[in-house]
């Protein structure tokens, strides 16, 4: 299981993914199952950072810049964003 | 996240190159596989390379350069993964010849396996010494491959732009998309690698295509050279056969030109075969296909030469 704890950085799998960004989006193929994604902007900003690594408390931050938002709904949204990229394999 | 579907061109565009990538994955692994080395020239390197912004890049086939030494094992890789020879450009009279295309039936991929690059005249096998000398590794689509380092990089868009019709806007976008990348030191040191692989001629035309590149070239101090005219030809529209007809003559060895012009009149069987698929028929429907291509070079030749002459005879600004 990851360590999802806000100091431990994590970060894309890089031999699990294949990734662009598209008019803001970002579009991926899982390489594993060829299944397609799509991540909004939301998601891409969490994305972009992902790739090169990231804790959940930089994750946060991130996103109560670019969209200001309250920090608590920034924090359920990355919890639930790390669940998803989790649940499909395609963190470190 | 979503799903995703067919939302817009530049998203199916992008969908369709992370499908190349996979397919471009598996052939470097089943190359390497059979102790090949690869390195994945365009596509995917220009990309992640020029494209950050977001903007789509499209491509259809997966290119990668071998040794020519290779070629016999890279192409028994290729087919214990399903691929089937479609053509040797070695037998194409008149070509740049330069690469040999593989495509797979179910699913339509196409590898290019390049064993050197137009417009380099060091040889192939000392060229690529050179060129896998200075590579990147990194991943793609679950795969570590090589690209080309960043100068031999910058080269190949140059190189690029002298060649195609169809797909000439794509090349010239990714030079200009280069030339806005590479700094001023950088164009010297790929200049210094243009020369290295004796493709300064090439790599100075191939600039030339383009305003930005004519800057380029100037600032570099880059002779004018006759391969010029052929980027300006194909820029003008000029036929596949004008274009080739300019190509021969840049060689400027009369021995060389008068051998491919008897290539162009006097095909092999093998290409005649590939090119006009009724001439596999038998004897009878081979030289029927032969007489065809005789008639047609012959309505040809005069606008051919008329069109090779006024490029060569036109004034010119730099």
């Amino acid at each position: 299981m990851t360590d999802r704890s806000s100091s431990a950085a994590v970060r894309l799998r890089p031999d699990a993914v294949e990734w662009r960004e598209v008019e803001g989006d970002v579009i991926a193929v899982d390489v594993r199952t060829s299944e397609y994604l799509a991540i909004n902007d939301t998601g891409a900003v969490l994305w972009r950072a992902l790739h090169g690594g990231a804790t959940s408390a930089e994750l946060v931050e991130r996103l109560v810049a670019r969209f200001d938002v309250e920090p608590e709904a920034a924090m359920r949204d990355v919890e639930a964003f790390l669940a998803g990229l989790e649940e499909r394999g395609l963190l470190e | 996240m979503r799903d995703v579907l067919a939302e817009s061109r530049a998203v199916v565009v992008t969908a369709h190159a992370l499908a190349r990538d996979l397919m471009t994955a598996e052939a470097v692994q089943a190359l390497r596989r059979a102790g090949v080395r690869s390195v994945v020239l365009k596509g995917p390197s220009i990309a992640r390379w020029l494209y950050a912004d977001g903007h789509p890049r499209p491509y259809s086939d997966t290119d990668l350069l071998v040794g020519p030494a290779d070629l016999e094992p890279a192409a028994d890789a290729l087919r214990s993964i399903g691929y089937s020879l479609f053509l040797d450009d070695r037998i194409a009279p008149g070509a740049d010849a330069h690469h040999v295309v593989w495509r797979r039936e179910g699913d339509g991929a196409v590898v290019e396996l390049h064993w050197r690059l137009p417009g380099v005249r060091l040889s192939p096998e000392a060229a690529w010494r050179r060129l896998s000398t200075e590579t990147e590794t990194t991943y793609l689509a679950g795969a570590e491959v090589e690209f080309l380092g960043l100068h031999a990089r910058a080269l190949h868009l140059a190189l690029h732009a002298t060649q195609h019709g169809e797909d000439r806007w794509k090349a010239l976008e990714d030079l200009r998309r280069g030339i806005r990348c590479v700094d001023d030191a950088g164009w010297r040191a790929t200049a210094q690698m243009a020369a290295a692989l004796g493709a300064r001629d090439a790599f100075a035309a191939g600039l030339r295509a383009i305003p930005e590149g004519a800057a380029v070239a100037a600032a570099l101090e880059l002779p004018r050279a006759r391969l010029s005219t052929l980027v300006e030809m194909r820029a003008a529209g000029a036929s596949d056969r004008s274009v080739a007809l300019q190509r021969l003559l840049s060689q400027q060895q009369p021995l060389a030109v008068a051998r491919a012009l008897l290539d162009v009149a006097f095909p092999p069987v093998d290409y005649m075969r590939f090119r006009y698929p009724e001439a596999g028929k038998g004897r009878a429907a081979l030289a029927l296909a032969y007489a065809r291509r005789w008639w047609s070079q012959g309505r040809d030749v005069v606008p051919v030469l008329r069109r090779v002459v006024r490029a060569n005879t036109e004034p010119r600004g730099d």
